[in-house]
Formats: structure tokens, sequence, C-alpha cells
């Protein structure tokens, strides 16, 4: 993936198996969340391919990346301030039953979904609430169940515990395990925080100057002198 | 638990009670009161078309009498046989004054917002000078009478009558206005209370982020803006029966900019609110005119400032929101509240 002159993804490939939980580590500005636009269809890849359960989506838009089964949160968290919680949720959900306005419209959904969604991310006594009114870490939680409301396999995070405390930290984790656990996710997590990815238990991949740098457990990278020049900036070039 | 319970009964009520008001407000009025408030409820039903697509679709529309003016035009055109082949019926009349800007409005949607679609104030720019370009054409289009118009518009008549009787008295036109009100009022709260409205507001607050839930969402703004366009030209329609003449200036940048206008201060995110506020700006002009002169549009201005920065949800907008659709109320609450009546009881 090139912008003008800069390279920020180069030669970089990752596969993900059904029903995987995957962190990816690595500096500001290695390439991180450009991977999950890539992926996402938010830019075409200069070079190189994307592929969902064998179907090739390079270049497609983000909406029909989106219907094969990929949901994406943002950093700043995707949600809709002006909009009551239960409204948020509905969103997502109403396009399991078609992806037109006129299926949005004719619409009947059990009730029930909407309360295990709710359920989920903690929200069921406050349906109602505009969602600008809500914590941080609600908001955070909200968006996840949105995605989880989406139906999709493959479930993208980008800090999902930005400016979080330890407590809610906790929760989100707790939160990402059940998706991956309970629901048959593949989540793919991108976080700054070592003690987070800690608690996550998982795989780690570890980004450098838009190319991986390691993949492991979180001892094995931890260990590794090129993940710790890589945070400290010894050796290799800053990215 | 109760007072809440209270507070969400006040705009459903309100609603309910505005709409028993203008169904015998006849009761109270003469005979030119009467064809004057038919025409502020005419206005309603235009001022409803701008605030679904503007205050739930968030596409600010500075063009909307566009799709007022093409009804308008149609209505007229067919009464007056100018389309030979239709025999002057006013039921095809009405027909094509809502499906007409329908189509219009849909393939104008499918230019702005198809591709990368345009957004915000770029939107507004260019449906205000489709405005003055539509305007322009007309004044200059001889087929639909060019500078002057249309007169002599025939009014409503009822179908079953003969002659002179079946024309409507002002009463029964009244009544006609006031239905086909009632009728779009249903239609848009029916649609913006089903799970398509969520996705409009979703569009409106996010567009962006509401493509990575897999909505295409250009298809959704321009099924918003096609339904606008063909209640606007059904108020159009309406509105030139009434008064017996079509001229250019009803598909012009003024006229969208009053509609404008009537939207915000009542209410553009609720439809109830923005219909109320059609009806109480031209209440308050035909008032004010007459004593103010040409100094009336300056305290239009005033109102307009002063609403948009004291109250940016409109004067009517806060009492007359109604609840969440019930689908999205949790049922648990409910419970809840009913065991604690029982408790008390």
């Amino acid at each position: 993936m090139q912008f003008g002159g800069a390279v920020v993804l180069e030669n970089l490939s990752i596969s993900l198996p059904e029903n995987a939980l995957r962190c990816i580590i690595g500096p500001n500005g290695c390439g991180k969340t450009t991977l999950y636009n890539v992926v996402t269809g938010a830019f075409a890849p200069t070079s190189g391919h994307v592929f969902i359960s064998g179907c090739d989506v390079t270049g497609k838009q983000p909406q029909d990346i989106a219907r094969l089964g990929v949901a994406r949160k943002f950093q700043v968290p995707g949600i809709y301030p002006e909009l009551s919680v239960a409204e948020n949720l509905e969103v997502p959900l109403a396009r399991r039953s078609g992806n037109g306005p006129w299926s949005t419209i004719r619409n009947k959904r059990p009730r029930q979904l909407l309360d295990e969604l709710l359920e989920l991310c903690g929200l069921v006594e406050r349906s109602e609430t505009v969602v600008g009114t809500l914590a941080h870490g609600e908001k955070q939680w909200l968006e996840i169940a949105m995605l989880v409301a989406t139906d999709a396999q493959l479930i993208l995070l980008d800090e999902p515990t930005a400016g979080m405390s330890v407590i809610e930290k906790e929760s989100t984790a707790d939160l990402i395990r059940k998706l991956h656990r309970d629901l048959g996710k593949t989540v793919l997590v991108i976080e700054h925080d070592m003690t987070f990815v800690q608690l996550l238990d998982c795989p780690v991949v570890v980004m450098m100057n838009g190319a991986i740098l390691r993949e492991g457990s979180y001892e094995d990278v931890r260990a590794d002198q090129r993940v710790i020049d890589a945070y400290l900036g010894k050796g290799i070039g800053t990215c | 638990m109760m007072r809440k319970s209270n507070n969400i009964q006040i705009p459903t009520a309100a609603t309910a009670a505005i709409w028993l008001a203008i169904l015998v407000a006849p009761l109270f009025l003469d005979d030119w009161g009467v064809s004057q408030f038919a025409q502020y409820v005419t206005y309603g039903i235009f001022a409803m078309s701008l605030s679904f697509v503007w205050g739930h679709g968030g596409m600010l529309c500075f063009g909307q009498a566009i799709f007022f003016g093409i009804g308008a035009y149609l209505m007229a055109l067919t009464t007056l046989e100018k389309f030979s082949w239709f025999g002057g019926s006013q039921t095809v009349g009405l027909l094509l004054a809502i499906s007409g800007p329908a189509v219009v409005a849909h393939l104008l949607g499918r230019v702005l917002f198809g591709g990368r679609g345009l957004q915000g104030a770029y939107f507004a720019i260019v449906t205000l000078c489709a405005a003055v370009i539509v305007e322009i054409t007309a004044q200059h289009w001889r087929f639909i009478g060019g500078f002057n118009g249309l007169l002599g518009v025939p009014p409503l008549t009822i179908a079953w009558r003969d002659g002179v009787d079946a024309y409507m008295t002002s009463i029964e036109v009244y009544y006609a206005v006031f239905f086909a009100a009632l009728a779009v009022f249903a239609a848009l709260t029916m649609i913006v209370r089903s799970p398509f409205g969520s996705v409009l507001a979703a569009i409106r607050g996010d567009e962006n982020r509401t493509r990575y839930f897999g909505y295409d969402t250009a298809r959704f703004k321009i099924f918003a803006f096609t339904v606008s366009g063909a209640i606007a030209g059904l108020a159009g329609a309406l509105f030139t029966a009434q008064f017996g003449f079509v001229s250019p200036a009803l598909c012009g940048f003024a006229l969208s900019t009053e509609v404008l206008i009537w939207v915000a201060v009542g209410g553009r995110g609720v439809l109830m609110a923005a219909f109320l506020g059609a009806i109480l700006v031209r209440s308050v002009e035909s008032y004010l005119s007459d004593s103010l002169g040409n100094y009336w549009l300056m305290a239009l201005g005033i109102l307009f400032v002063a609403t948009v920065v004291l109250a940016p949800q409109g004067v009517f907008g806060r009492w007359l929101n109604l609840p969440l659709p019930k689908r999205l109320r949790p049922a648990k609450v409910d419970d809840k509240s009913a065991q604690e009546m029982t408790g008390m009881a």
C-alpha cells in the first residue's frame, strides 16, 4: 500500500484461520490501521490481494466487503451519538433482513436479538439513553455489540481499550473472549497496551515499518530483542 | 419510573390533539378562513416533505420547490387539458403530480448521491442552483405559459356530482386537504419509525460509518429523496387547484427558502413540528404583513435567526418528538412500572 511516495504496507502477508483470535501490535505509524483500511475497502491496495473466505475482495467498496461478513470497530467509537442505544443496535441489525430500503421498512425482527445484544454490552437498562451521554467505555462496548449485530464472521477491532480504565479493560478483554469463544467469531485486535494484550492471551503479530516483524505468543514476542528495539527505537529506524 | 412514562405520553397526546383541533377547526372559521386554513395545511404537507429529507435524512435541500412546482404544473397542465389525451382528469393530474416529481427527484438523487456523492453545503448549493435553473426554464417555456404561468386551473371536483355542483365547497376542499395531510403524516411517520428510519438517521449522523455496516447509503438517500419529491408534488397539485394558477415562482429559489424557514422554525427533526411550523409562519405572516408591510420579511428573518440560535429543535420540536417505537423500548421497564403500580394499589 502506497500513498504518493510513502510506502505504508510492504511485503505484508497475514492470514487468519476461522475462529482465530489475534492481536496486532506495533509502534505508531507502522500501518496497523492502514491494514484495516485495505481489508475493509477504505482504500484499494496499490498492489497485492485481500481474500475473505476465499473470495477476492481487493478494491471492492466498504459496503460490499461488509456484506461478506466483515465488521470493523473504529479507533474513535463509530457509534451514532444522537441516537439511542436501541437505535444504534438496530442499524446493523436491520441489514440482516436485506440490503435495500424496502426490506428495512418492512423489517420485522424478533425482539429477542436486540435484548441479547443489550445484554452483551451491558446496557439493558439504558436502551433508550442517547448514546452521546454514555461513558467512553460504554460507547466502545456498544460498538462491539453493533459489530456482533451485523452477524459478521470476521471482527476487526482498532484499539478497543483506548482511553479506558484498568477495570474497563478487563471487562473489554472478557467481552472479546466471549466473541471468540462463545460466539465463534474470528477476531483481530489492534492494540497498543501490552497489559491488555497479555489479558487477551492470544497469538500476537508485531508490525514494524509496514511489515510483520514477528509472530508468536505474548511471552515469545516480549522476549524478542528486535521487538524491544522497535518499541524503544534502537537499531532499526523509527517509523 | 412512572414520571418518565408520563413524559413519554405528552408528545403522542399533543400530536393527536393537534390533528383533532385541525379536524374541527372549520367549526370556528368563516368561509374565507376555512379556505385560508386549507392553504396553510397544504403548505404543511410541503413542509413535511422537507422535514423528511432534511430533518430525518440530513440532506439540506435548497430546491424543494422544484418538486412542488413540477407537481403544480403537471396538475395544471392535465386539468387544463394541455395533455389532451387525459381529457382533463383530475385523478390523472394528481397521479402525474405525485409520480412526475418523484421521477425527477429520483434522477436528481442519482446524479447527486451517486459515486462519491455530494454532502452538506455542496448538496445545498447544487440544489439551490437547480431551483434557479428550473425557475428560469419555466419562465421561458411557452407550452407551460412562460413568464405568466397558467391561469384558470379548475378547482377540485367530486367525481360523482355533475355540472357546477361537481366543484367542491370550501369545506369539502378543506377536508380533502386535511385527509391528504393526515395520510402523508401517517405514511412518513410509519417510514421514519420503521428500521429504515434508524438507518436514515444513521446516514445523517455518519454516512461513512454506515457503509461499513454493509449499507449502500446512496440508495437510501435516493429513496428518501424520491418519497420527499412525490409528497412535495402532491402539495403543489393541491395548491394549484386551490389557487387556480401556477407560475414559475412556484418552482423557484424563493419558495424553496421559505419552506426551509417554516421547517426550521417548527422543528425539522419532527414531522408534526415542521407541519405546524408552516401553519404558524403562514398565519403570522398573513396577520403581520397587513400591519408591517414589507418589514414583515425582516420580522421573519429575525424569527428564523432567533429559532436557530435559541431553539435548534424548533418551536415545537421538543414537544412533539414521539417516543421510540415500541420494538425499541425495553419490555422489562413496562413490567416493572406495572409491578410498581400494582404494588402501590
